[in-house]
């Protein structure tokens, strides 16, 4: 485990020693030389934002490696479904909303909303809830203290429905944006099944999905 | 004689014919009697990419009979895309091309405001849930519970 104190760099030998210390974790040792460092910061990442290029990024990548498979490791052995909660943050788009430019309004939190969010980010239990309180939806189950079943099973005031709704209206507004021309829920869409003795059902052919993407209006001719 | 006009709309290939599904998944089971194991803990995108696989199951076939593409756009409840629905994601953003670094601050852009708008749904229907659940809501819908009528009720003089 890497020290908790991070000490004070004096020369950069002893900051590239500090370095290694922190980036090194079990079967992987990290033995940063000169030339190394020196060498950083010039490769290029998937993402052409140019705050995730440089050396400093590159470094804070090396030792933000170790410490999160540290931090996995230690979890893991407590609480199994807090690594997966822990793998879950990992994926894309987990934490945009932590460090979102512009600062527009639906891009910024209130006071409650963010200590609501970030107790979710953090697997904290929601301070504002009442322990032991039940739900009102069909089951009446006892709310977890950290909201999941609202995420979740809830459907009393159709929580999960307009979640859905929310990001659906902004990823049409998004490809709108692009000129595609974009409809929300249309019917009809499975009607046209070209293979005469089709196997699919009429429950099938009903179905609506979220979005249909009629393709990039370039231009409109006048005749 | 009249002639109505006509409009034409040139539409292009690439960006035709697309369904998009959107859905949300818990990343680990909170209810239910099956037990959760190490193993299970240990794979990302689990459910993910099992609740993936059910989208396709109900929509690929019947969609691909009718000559349209499927992209099942799924997310976890941390408000993370799953890996392949990303680059569906990033496949309908690249419709912004061209411009500044090749358009990758708007595809940003677009990143971040489909992510808040989850987080702020979220924030807003948990907020609401735990003041309705609490009493708090119907408290704060009393006129009688109001500041602004404490603070009147208490400045009128009575005894004149």
């Amino acid at each position: 485990m890497p020290s908790i104190f991070l000490p004070l760099a004096e020369n950069l030998a002893s900051a590239i020693r500090s370095i290694d210390e922190i980036s090194s974790f079990e079967g992987v040792r990290i033995d940063l030389t000169f030339t190394q460092l020196q060498e950083m910061g010039h490769s290029k990442e998937e993402s052409e934002i140019p705050t995730k290029i440089g050396r400093q990024h590159d470094l804070y990548t090396l030792m933000s490696k170790a410490v999160l498979h540290n931090l996995k490791q230690s979890v893991l052995s407590s609480s199994l479904k807090k690594h997966a909660w822990i793998l879950s943050l990992e994926l894309k788009m987990s934490g945009t909303f932590l460090n979102v430019i512009p600062k527009c309004p639906s891009m910024t939190f209130d006071n409650t909303q963010f200590r609501i969010l970030v107790n979710l980010r953090l697997f904290l239990d929601q301070p504002d809830l009442l322990p032991g309180i039940r739900c009102d939806c069909h089951r009446n189950p006892v709310i977890d203290n950290r909201c999941h079943h609202m995420l979740t099973s809830c459907s009393k005031m159709a929580f999960g429905l307009r979640v859905h709704n929310s990001v659906l209206n902004t990823l049409k507004e998004c490809l709108q944006s692009g000129g595609l021309l974009v409809t929300r829920e249309p019917t009809n869409m499975f009607q046209n099944v070209f293979d005469a003795d089709s196997q699919f059902t009429e429950k099938e052919k009903n179905m609506r999905p979220d979005l249909y993407v009629h393709g990039k209006q370039d231009s409109h001719y006048d005749i | 004689m009249f002639m109505a006009s006509k409009t034409l709309i040139m539409i292009y290939d690439e960006y035709k014919n697309i369904v998009i599904d959107v859905s949300w998944i818990h990343p680990f089971p909170i209810y239910g009697n099956a037990p959760y194991t190490r193993e299970k803990s240990v794979i990302p995108e689990l459910n993910g990419k099992r609740r993936l696989q059910e989208k396709r199951e109900k929509y690929e076939a019947i969609a691909t009979a009718n000559n349209l593409k499927f992209y099942p756009i799924i997310f976890e409840n941390t408000g993370g895309i799953i890996s392949q629905s990303y680059e569906y994601l990033q496949d309908l953003l690249k419709v912004f091309s061209g411009g500044y670094q090749g358009s990758a601050l708007l595809r940003q852009y677009w990143k971040n405001r489909i992510s808040c708008a989850y987080f702020h749904s979220v924030a807003s229907e948990i907020e609401t849930k735990i003041k309705y659940l609490t009493g708090v809501r119907y408290v704060d819908q009393r006129y009688e519970n109001r500041a602004s009528f404490i603070q009147e009720s208490s400045s009128i003089d009575y005894h004149c």
